[in-house]
């Protein structure tokens, strides 16, 4: 992608007076002195793209090299010849719309982690969902893993430290104490009275009201919970308040998401992580025509991280992963989908990346008792890999429980 | 939002006159109201509370099946509902606006509250069904049952074309069977996780195979794609029907009365709060089960609860509640603004009311996923926080003159004593030290402004309405 012209660039003023040079969407470059780096983790950024609904891994990273897939894929199999090989297998290769990450990966910058799930798998969304984001598998703990991460390592300088692209905030994020902020859009995280730079002003005051209403004390966990929201909402605006293009659209693809998410991560604000998500993927019936969409849609997005993160001018700073609740069954079902299945491939992506393949891909005929994959890769490996190899405050083992005779490993990903 | 005042509604057994209610019964009964209803104003609370509790219980539960009477809301009938030209008819906006309107205008509150209940038990979503129609026919039959009995509403949603379709249940067929509804219906719908086996779900899954829609999106029973082979469900062997399955799930679970816990622990963490005490789940399960799930006695046993009524516990309401509740207390509705733009002849129509609702987290017709929202904390993030806040600058900026000057004029002209009168219309008995002082800093410092005083009264409308006092039950 060329530079964008100088016209297409609008200048915004950003707090402590320094100047932020940006374009529109996708590209954003941030020129002037950064100062002091507010972001403890030493300035590495971590983006985490949510698949909802339990992505088809199979059809993702395709394993056209086991004779089953054809077997037991009758509809839904792509042919041989239109899965994008890779240079480095025989036996795996991506989707036919996964082109741009296909390149990625041809440039050394992506990551595949094949056959990645946990033991005693769980086919409900929810609960296989809830695994995942508390980090887990016991799903006995309702804090996320990204929060407690947030609860124990230093603020430092930050104002906002964790960000989710939208009007959820995943669990994944959510801390005893400390949870990250969901910001929908840029231009619709305002005041509707008004932004109150003027201390002056009707909407300052009753923003400093509202603000002091978190002074309550109250007992009940919940109410907690309001409180630290209505705490953390009236900072969180005014600092993104001062990001933001009053004329940037709510984002409509999850590329959007994806640049908005840079453009935070990218900002004076000290954020560490975002989160954005992409929704659809529960196929129970009609795959084909559903799945290919999404994958393109998915292709857009790290492609724009890739690029979004370049334009940063600190291409290593920038950590991408993907992670669904669970795969999708060997055998397509009678209504041209799949029901819900196990281990699946997720994706790292960045300069700082190791690009090239890591686990193994599981076999498609030595299924478990639900005719599953066997997962062959703990997904608290690749969050340990996070924790310890890439935002490094604290053990990835006080986060996750773990200990060392639960055979766990990182997987080498990172540079 | 149309500046539009309509005639308050009339809660039920409100009496005549009224001697002032001790101070426990007023507190007890403003908690239900908000907890069972949409809230209600202290004079609503005061009339109901000189009755007694237990009566204002029975007063919310004595609505008859919709179907069984005459709608009295007449102007919100499905009909006005209608979209009135092609392009809503793909869209949803027209039918959250409905609901609610009707949510805020019902006089029988606890019955919307409970279909708004069952839409999150059972949550269906437009954006895959694709028929506003049969979202709303799903609607009618969720209110219909809504005080109803849970094995009749079971097994009238197993057939409803939206849950059908919604659910793959439309694909499900004898020679290609589709495990979706048959596992929702027993993770989601009565027994909850780790209780059945994935060899369940796959029998359910067969028994469930006949029902499909037809072309207009009518549900419709096929024998000849149903598997008439026997199934083993739970344990129970049978040439089983999708009846049989949920009244196999409902009596004879292997180990006991796990649905009634299951739904009575749901309801409870919507009504009451997340992660109701198990004592209160038991009385709700033991009501439920010994009036062969009747749904009313289960939510009677909940209601009459002392943790209910006058424990420590709290919960956020819900967005639908909050926007409802507020149109409620202020008797206004969510017919859209009408937005014309200089030069433009043509109106547009801002249906800000279903946004705000949308931008908290609840979009109407529209949950996150099959298993509904998750409520409590989770309404509390930063996006959703704003969006209340941003609610409740709007409704202070929308709320009549006249309404501003009745509370400014009653309050002798000085803002500062507008704050009981407005708190009086939003059913407020008492404020948090801390809000108070919040909203008294407020007013020192408008007063250092010299804003003017209708400004003021509306900014006090605008904080009692984004207080954790409010947005707490």
């Amino acid at each position: 992608m060329s530079e964008p012209t100088l016209s297409r660039r609008q200048f915004l003023e950003v707090a402590g007076g320094a100047l932020a040079l940006y374009a529109t969407s996708p590209l954003w470059l941030r020129l002037g002195p950064a100062g002091a780096d507010p972001a403890p983790a030493g300035g590495r950024k971590l983006l985490v793209v949510l698949l909802e609904g339990g992505n088809d891994g199979i059809n993702t990273l395709v394993p056209y090299g086991q004779p089953a897939y054809f077997d037991k894929r009758r509809t839904l199999a792509y042919k041989p010849e239109e899965v994008i090989r890779l240079s480095d297998s025989t036996t795996v290769g991506l989707a036919p719309t996964l082109g741009k990450l296909a390149k990625l990966y041809e440039a050394r910058k992506v990551g595949i982690v094949q056959g990645v799930g946990y033991d005693k798998p769980n086919l409900s969304h929810f609960e296989s969902m809830d695994i995942w984001q508390t980090g887990s598998p016991k799903h006995d703990i309702s804090t996320g893993w990204l929060g407690r991460y947030l609860d124990r390592s230093p603020a430092g300088g930050s104002v906002v430290r964790a960000v989710a692209v939208g009007n959820r905030l995943p669990t994944a994020l959510v801390g005893a104490e400390q949870s990250g902020v969901a910001v929908p859009s840029f231009n619709g995280f305002t005041f509707f009275d008004g932004a109150d730079g003027d201390a002056a002003s009707e909407p300052h005051r009753l923003h400093e009201a509202f603000l002091h209403f978190a002074d309550a004390t109250l007992a009940d966990p919940t109410a907690g919970a309001l409180l630290r929201s209505d705490r953390a909402t009236v900072s969180a605006v005014r600092a993104i308040q001062k990001l933001g293009d009053p004329k940037a659209k709510p984002p409509a693809t999850l590329a959007d998401q994806v640049s908005m998410a840079v453009k935070l991560l990218s900002s004076d604000l000290g954020v560490e992580i975002a989160m954005v998500s992409l929704g659809g993927f529960d196929n129970h019936a009609s795959e084909k025509t559903m799945h290919p969409k999404l994958l393109t849609e998915l292709d857009n997005a790290l492609d724009t991280f890739v690029t979004a993160a370049a334009a940063t001018g600190r291409p290593g700073d920038y950590l991408l992963m993907t992670f669904s609740e669970f795969g999708r069954r060997v055998e397509e079902d009678g209504s041209a989908g799949t029901d819900h299945g196990t281990a699946a491939p997720l994706f790292v992506v960045g300069d700082a990346v190791a690009g090239g393949l890591y686990g193994e891909q599981p076999s498609l005929t030595a299924l478990d008792g639900n005719k599953n994959l066997v997962r062959t890769v703990d997904f608290r490996e690749v969050y340990s890999t996070v924790l310890d190899g890439w935002l490094r405050q604290v053990p990835a083992a006080e986060i996750l429980g773990t200990r060392p005779g639960d055979g766990l490993h990182p997987v080498p990903f990172l540079r | 939002m149309a500046q539009v005042e309509v005639a308050a509604p009339a809660l039920p057994g409100a009496p005549s006159s009224v001697a002032a209610p001790p101070e426990e019964e007023r507190r007890r009964v403003a908690r239900l109201f908000s907890r069972a209803g949409f809230g209600a104003s202290v004079d609503e609370i005061d009339q109901a509370a000189a009755k007694g509790y237990a009566a204002a219980v029975e007063a919310l539960l004595a609505f008859a099946p919709a179907s069984t009477r005459p709608d009295e809301l007449t102007v919100l009938s499905l009909e006005t509902g209608a979209p009135s030209t092609e392009s809503e008819a793909f869209s949803m906006a027209p039918y959250q606006r409905w609901w609610l309107d009707r949510m805020a205008a019902t006089r029988w509150p606890l019955e919307e509250k409970l279909t708004l209940y069952w839409h999150n038990h059972f949550a269906t979503g437009f954006s895959k069904v694709r028929r506003p129609k049969a979202m709303l026919a799903q609607n009618r039959l969720l209110r219909d049952h809504a005080g109803g009995n849970f094995r009749a509403l079971c097994k009238a949603i197993t057939s409803d074309p939206a849950t059908l379709i919604w659910l793959d249940g439309n694909t499900n067929q004898k020679i290609k069977p589709n495990e979706n509804y048959g596992r929702e219906f027993m993770e989601l719908f009565t027994l909850g996780r780790d209780r059945y086996t994935q060899e369940d779900v796959r029998q359910a899954a067969r028994a469930f195979t006949g029902w499909t829609t037809d072309g207009q999106g009518n549900a419709v029973y096929h024998q000849e794609i149903h598997d008439d082979g026997d199934k083993t469900i739970l344990g129970h062997t049978g040439k089983w029907g999708a009846d049989d399955v949920a009244d196999i799930v409902l009596d004879r679970h292997p180990e006991g009365a796990v649905a009634a816990h299951y739904v009575a622990a749901r309801l409870a963490g919507f009504f009451y709060r997340p992660d109701p005490e198990p004592a209160v789940v038991e009385a709700m399960a033991a009501a439920f089960v010994a009036s062969d799930y009747d749904i009313k006695a289960m939510v009677r046993a909940l209601l009459l609860r002392p943790e209910f009524s006058d424990g420590p516990g709290l919960t956020i309401k819900a967005p639908a509640e909050y926007v409802a509740g507020t149109l409620r207390l202020l008797h206004l509705t969510a017919a859209p603004t009408p937005v014309t733009q200089p030069g433009q002849p043509r109106k547009r129509e801002f249906d800000e009311m279903v946004k705000a609702c949308n931008d908290m987290g609840q979009e109407l017709f529209e949950p996150p996923n099959v298993a509904g929202w998750k409520g409590g904390a989770v309404w509390a993030n930063t996006a959703a926080t704003l969006a209340r806040y941003n609610f409740a600058a709007r409704v202070g900026k929308l709320v009549t003159d006249n309404a501003v000057r009745t509370v400014l004029d009653a309050a002798a002209g000085e803002p500062r004593d507008t704050a009981p009168l407005w708190m009086h219309r939003l059913g407020l008995l008492t404020l948090l030290p801390s809000t108070e002082a919040a909203i008294g800093r407020y007013l020192d410092a408008s007063v250092a402004a010299r804003t003017d005083a209708g400004v003021r009264t509306r900014g006090v409308l605008t904080l009692l309405l984004a207080s954790p006092d409010y947005n707490l039950r």
